[in-house]
């Protein structure tokens, strides 16, 4: 029988999701393996073929789609093990990615980490001052050649670099994305002398306004390739080995997925890809339950991370940062803080006073109820001590929780020193959390101007559910959801992926556009997105594609990106979006905001989409409300509102049908997850599985 | 004994309502509205100056009008709405302050730290009863006056600058005042983006207001009441404790600000125990005006130094800290200016020279603390450079810009690291330059270089961060016909060198005349520096600059770096090779300041000449020493 397989490494888990034609699903989970990490994908897919009876080789030869999803080229910049890599760029200008646009010091901190500014640190360069080379050329801002390249001078520094041992050359050179005949004629002169050395070029990688940023995507690149090539090719080969038969596609860090080959050479676009399955998953399952405006929040065991859908589609960032490097590939937009399971409590010298995280346990030491070294108290240890965990039932009864550990952890660093009761101060760990985590789902959609009150909010990975009944409450979120099979949702989201290709190019320009001259640029671009789609193995009629720009009032910062109607482009077509960019920034900036400047466009995007046939989930038919079955058994959980310790009803997750209702208070038990319903609150089974809790009777 | 701070501290005012936990949450929560603030602002301004130099803030102040919580952008903007609020407290009967009330002000006397600066403020009310403040202000490119942009060159008092108003209501209960916006609209030469940043800074309060409310609703007035008091209870504890922390002594800077005359700003600041005294008496006197700050600026100014280098692991509540803090002034100073006296362009001349004087104390401070000295930053940048271009751009439409890349100045040497190189300035550490193909688009020039500019961060074993230097001709038009250059360290460097470690470059701002630029381009080559051209240097002198480029001129100037910190010839030899190999110093440099010899064509350090050079050095300095003290012991080298 056909199946599709998505599986995620992340960093501490890989999640295997299976789905067969009729839509059933098998998960698994096994341990990630850092040191090869195709390891631990196929021991999740092992598992996930335990479960189904069969071996790796009887799931592996009836799957006909592999997905994947892999940290690789992030972890590759993290430990900067990436390839040496050298740069030729413009003569005047080697500095700009070492510079970093003086922000690079405090790219992607946080408050507190910025206001320690004897601390702060630049960049471990990807490419080292030395390896960077000068060349003389010069383009302007029409894409006019100002002084043309100095291809001998090009040809010594490539031989240079060369002696000096790079593995890799990135070439990137001012105002290339308007006029690329000097970074051609360079890429195309090192790899006549250097056959052998990957050549990545920016109007190839990124041909987008901001030389900073280009550079860096650039240059990442070349650093990433060779590591992730090498990854992929021993993944396919480890696959069609162990009786694969499709080649693996692997998720971007767009959305959706490219073919193996192509992922090979552009290594940038799977940085950061790792929270995009469960942001991508959240608009499948939006699109599917009705909710096009979504605040996904996924909580692990390190980390919190916030995505936004917004009128069904992720919500997309044109500059993410990556390790301290402001990039400029369009990828999901996800907010991270430094909270989930692991987090670490204490108390602040001078005041006193309880604080948690961004510090971690991690795996190791671990929370101290793990009983594997951890002595300090963390969220995992509070939840456990308050009853929300179930000691012998936690990751389905695999590992053993230890509550007198948790117990005196939490006794000892802050109950004591806090003079509150053991239960109190494990309370007052999990309130600090939870409004930690309602600030950031604020922030985070306030600051990109939506407000969190008219969203959906989806909670899922392995922590989500034990506390979204009280951040979901606290930012007032209309409806939430936990997803059914909420620990490995971002699988999911893998598997639900389409193919894509994404091509863009900048060529400001103020308004009246030409329409002409814009059908130009979009048939250009969309030919690129097909010809990629069709290289991936897509056929010709399930390509689709969509246009976009991004436009700005003129003198303004902020860039808007609004779709374009498919052409041919008129004056008409054109007015439309115009004022689609008006609503639009509207919207997310305040009406009027600069109605009078002139509009800009800078950059234009295609985005091809190979549409693929997917095993359909089917809705069951909705039962009783009634989940008394699923009722396993009673215990002792702290609500602060019911006056502390209270008998709860503990239900099981696999239990519960479609239709059934839980009252709060009460826990529902998964293999891999908990869920807490606080009182007043109530999680109704929906057809597909899910979880839909309505939050607004009752507060924390 | 125990730092911690005993739970009833907290609850003042609140009935024994608040407790700790619920405390944490709101501390937490109140500084994400602050930031929601910001964010809301930014968001409607949109204009490079919110988005990208980041010169605005917001704050949060109590009722009284003391402010407990800023955002991470400009601190000393932040300490300009509390005084402003002040203000309004004392002249406004309490029944002229409602729900819905919005007030602006741009007077420095009151407390904007220059006119340039616009406060906006809002009173928070809940159930009826006055609870808080919020405030926005941002850094506004033009508000009148007879010279485009901020500094009013030739102005001899206050009513030759930028026209003031106190505070002033521009919302009424809810409603905009169309005849205060439109009267503040009139004086500038930039009504639409002034506009845009007045509703921005409208929308930043109406955001503290609303969320603040709903927090007084949900909690309890009486418990945010208790919170808002226990964060400044609980900053004052935890800065006293800090300064117990630290050792007790006198540390004393003299800084300059160069004009029609040098004017020294003089600080001696005294940790005593748990508190802090920065006097400024000794200052120099005012001048008529353009580069004074007042006394608010001055007390803001302080708190923007001792922000970053006491408190990097605590929540940055300034009203707090203030509990602990004496600022001693003098009227009629530059650091205290008694009106008439002009204030135009006090945030890069009187107030900023304040923070880093005030720095320099701190930074001395912590040199001497063994517990602290990982937090020791020498100073950062300790001049701004900017450029006020106007003119006619390439698509034939006016245009006035400033041109903000200095503001990637070197940070300070550290303790255990250099100094950062292009690390940016340390009262914005979220400031981004702009990219080159960012103003090539939108202005008339065209970047011939933007490099680090090696030797510019002051030597030490230690050495602070390189700042950049760059050049540009003009592109797609025949002139620039107005560029106002202003900087201050042009005659003595801002970023001082502590402990032995040595001062920065100066700022540096040339334009060669007439060069034969043009044929080199056509030629085929890019001039690597101003050397390679022909044509004529007009260096300026002067911190303040009025003047035009041509078609054939090429404009180069070097921004200032960070200080270093202890003696240069303690650097390891290895070291001050790497830096030679990345670019960050010159052969020259490392045998004159470093005293280490480079051999350029092994890439290596000759060591036994570099024995000499430093032995050779060190007898100098004796020599030198001598002549302007007691006579030497010994004449030669020992």
């Amino acid at each position: 029988m056909d199946r599709l397989v998505a599986v995620d490494s992340g960093g501490t888990f890989t999640d295997c999701v299976v789905l067969d034609a009729a839509g059933r699903v098998t998960t698994a989970k096994a341990p990630s393996t850092p040191s090869d990490f195709s390891e631990g994908v196929v021991q999740s897919v092992q598992r996930a073929a335990v479960t189904e009876d069969l071996d790796l080789g009887g799931i592996l030869r009836a799957t006909t789609s592999f997905c994947h999803g892999t940290t690789v080229a992030t972890n590759a910049l993290l430990t900067r093990s990436g390839s040496v890599v050298g740069l030729v760029t413009t003569k005047g200008h080697e500095d700009a990615i070492i510079v970093g646009r003086t922000i690079q010091k405090a790219a992607g901190l946080t408050e507190s980490e910025l206001s320690n500014l004897a601390q702060l640190e630049k960049a471990v360069p990807v490419v080292p001052r030395p390896l960077i080379r000068g060349v003389t050329e010069r383009i302007d801002y029409r894409g006019s050649v100002v002084v043309p390249v100095d291809v001998d001078e090009a040809a010594r520094a490539a031989d240079e670099l060369v002696d000096s041992g790079v593995e890799a050359i990135a070439v990137c050179f001012l105002w290339s994305f308007m006029n690329p005949d000097h970074e051609r004629a360079v890429a195309e002169l090192i790899r006549s002398r250097h056959p052998d050395l990957l050549v990545t070029v920016s109007h190839e990688v990124a041909p987008v306004i901001k030389e900073y940023e280009r550079c860096a995507t650039t240059v990442l690149n070349g650093y990433l390739s060779g590591t992730t090539h090498a990854y992929i090719s021993k993944l396919q080969e480890r696959l069609a080995d162990g009786g694969l038969g499709a080649d693996p596609v692997i998720m971007q860090s767009i959305g959706g997925v490219s073919s193996a080959e192509a992922s090979k050479g552009r290594a940038v676009a799977l940085l950061g890809s790792g929270p995009t399955g469960g942001v991508f998953g959240a608009a499948a399952l939006g699109r599917l339950i009705g909710a096009d405006n979504v605040v996904t929040t996924d909580v692990g065991g390190t980390s919190f991370d916030v995505g936004l859908v917004v009128d069904g589609e992720p919500l997309v960032v044109g500059t993410p940062v990556f390790d301290k490097y402001h990039t400029v590939l369009p990828v999901i937009d996800v907010t991270s803080i430094g909270a989930g399971g692991g987090s670490l409590a204490w108390l602040e010298p001078g005041t006193g006073l309880i604080k948690v995280g961004p510090q971690s346990a991690g795996a190791v030491p671990g929370p101290a109820c793990y009983g594997i070294g951890g002595t300090l108290p963390t969220v995992t240890d509070a939840n456990l001590v308050l009853g929300r965990l179930d000691p012998d039932y936690f990751l389905g009864g695999e590992r053993r929780l230890h509550t007198d550990l948790a117990d005196d952890a939490i006794r000892t660093h802050i109950a004591e020193a806090a003079g509150l009761p053991v239960e109190e101060a494990a309370m007052a760990i999990v309130d600090i959390l939870d409004a930690r985590m309602a600030d950031l789902v604020r922030t985070s959609t306030i600051g990109r101007g939506y407000d969190p009150r008219e969203f959906a909010l989806f909670a899922f990975g392995g922590a989500g559910p034990l506390h979204v009944g009280a951040y979901a409450a606290d930012v007032g979120t209309r409806l939430t959801v936990v997803p059914t099979n909420s620990a490995v949702f971002s699988a999911f989201g893998i598997a639900a992926s389409d193919p894509v290709a994404v091509v863009q190019a900048s060529d400001p320009m103020v308004a009246p556009f030409d329409p002409e001259r814009l059908e130009e640029i979009y048939v250009a671009l969309a030919a690129g997105a097909v010809e990629e789609l069709r290289a991936n193995g897509v056929a010709p009629e399930d390509i689709t594609t969509s246009r976009e720009a991004e436009m700005r009032y003129r003198g303004q910062v902020h860039e808007v990106r609004v779709p374009v109607p498919d052409g041919p482009l008129g004056a008409e077509s054109l007015a439309v979006t115009m004022e689609e960019f008006r609503r639009r920034y509207n919207r997310r900036y305040g009406s009027g905001a600069a109605a009078d400047a002139a509009i800009e466009a800078r950059t234009f995007v295609v985005r091809g989409v190979g549409r693929q046939a997917k095993p359909e989930l089917r809705p069951a038919a909705l039962g009783g409300e009634d989940p008394g079955p699923a009722l396993v058994a009673e215990r002792q959980v702290y609500f602060r509102p019911l006056g502390g310790f209270v008998p709860t009803p503990i239900y099981r997750r696999e239990l519960l049908v479609p239709g059934n209702a839980v009252g709060g208070h009460a826990v529902i038990e998964a293999v891999d997850t908990t869920m807490v319903i606080h009182p007043g609150q109530r999680a109704d089974v929906d057809a597909w599985g899910n979880m839909l809790l309505d939050t607004t009777g009752g507060r924390r | 004994m125990t730092d911690t701070l005993p739970t009833e501290d907290l609850v003042v005012g609140g009935n024994g309502a608040l407790d700790p936990v619920t405390f944490e949450i709101l501390r937490s929560r109140l500084s994400a509205i602050n930031d929601e603030a910001a964010m809301t602002m930014r968001l409607v301004s949109g204009s490079p100056v919110a988005n990208e130099a980041y010169d605005m803030n917001v704050g949060l102040m109590d009722a009284g009008g003391d402010c407990f919580a800023i955002g991470m952008y400009i601190t000393i903007h932040a300490l300009a709405l509390s005084s402003t609020v002040k203000d309004i407290r004392q002249r406004f009967a309490a029944t002229d302050i409602g729900p819905g009330d919005v007030f602006m002000s741009n007077d420095p006397y009151v407390g904007a730290c220059h006119q340039m600066d616009v406060a906006v403020v809002a009173p928070i009310f809940a159930g009826g009863e006055l609870v808080a403040w919020t405030g926005s202000t941002v850094h506004q490119i033009d508000l009148g006056g007879p010279v485009e942009g901020q500094v009013q060159l030739g102005a001899t008092s206050i009513w030759s600058e930028q026209p003031i108003f106190p505070p002033i209501k521009i919302v009424d209960a809810g409603e905009l005042r169309p005849d205060v916006e439109r009267g503040y609209l009139r004086r500038t030469r930039l009504p639409h983006l002034v506009g845009l940043d007045l509703k921005a800074m409208i929308a930043g309060c109406n955001v503290g207001v609303a969320r603040v409310g709903d927090l007084a609703e949900r909690y309890g007035t009486d418990v945010v009441l208790a919170a808002i008091e226990g964060i400044n209870v609980a900053t004052a504890a935890r800065f006293r404790a800090r300064l117990r922390e630290l050792p007790d002594g006198t540390w004393s800077h003299r800084g300059y600000i160069e004009y029609d005359e040098v004017y020294p700003v003089v600080v001696e600041m005294t940790k005593q125990g748990d508190s802090l005294t920065f006097d400024f008496t000794e200052s120099a006197d005012q001048a008529g005006a353009v580069i004074n700050c007042t006394r608010p600026a001055c007390v803001g100014a302080v708190v923007a130094a001792v922000l970053p280098y006491l408190c990097y692991d605590m929540a940055w509540s300034p009203a707090g800290l203030q509990r602990a803090i004496e600022v001693r002034t003098r009227e009629g100073t530059v650091v205290h200016a008694a009106w008439p006296a002009g204030t135009s362009k006090a945030t890069t001349t009187g107030s900023f020279m304040a923070t880093i004087s005030a720095g320099v104390c701190l930074s001395k401070l912590l040199a001497a603390s063994e517990g602290h000295l990982r937090q020791f930053m020498s100073t950062w940048m300790g001049g701004l450079y900017v450029e006020d271009m106007f003119g006619v751009d390439q698509r034939g439409e006016f245009f006035g810009a400033a041109i903000l890349d200095a503001m990637a100045g070197g940070s300070g040497a550290r303790s255990f690291a250099d100094g950062l190189d292009a690390g940016g300035f340390l009262d914005s550490p979220s400031a981004i330059i702009a990219n080159i193909e960012d103003i090539e688009y939108s202005y008339p020039v065209l970047y011939l270089s933007r490099r680090i500019q090696p030797d510019t961060g002051g030597a030490g074993k230690y050495r602070g961060g390189n700042t950049l230097a760059m050049t540009y001709i003009v592109h797609g038009v025949d002139q620039l016909p107005t560029k106002v250059l202003h900087a201050i360290g042009t005659y003595q460097p801002g970023s001082i060198g502590v402990a032995g470690g040595y001062p920065s470059n100066t700022n540096q701002f040339v334009i060669k005349r007439n060069t034969n630029v043009r044929e080199m381009l056509d030629g085929g080559a890019v001039p690597d520096d101003l050397g390679d051209l022909d044509g004529e240097m007009e260096i300026f002198t002067d911190s303040i600059v009025k003047t035009s480029q041509g078609r054939d001129d090429v404009h180069r100037y070097v921004a200032m770096g960070g200080g270093g910190y202890l003696d240069p010839l303690d650097r390891e030899p290895d070291r001050v090779l790497d830096d030679y190999v990345v670019g960050a110093v010159t052969v020259a440099h490392a045998r004159e300041t470093y005293g280490v010899i480079i051999d350029s064509d092994e890439v290596c350090v000759d060591a036994a000449a570099t024995e000499r050079r430093r032995r050779e050095i060190r007898h100098e300095r004796r020599r030198s020493a001598s002549l302007a003290g007691e006579p030497a012991r010994q004449t030669g080298p020992s």
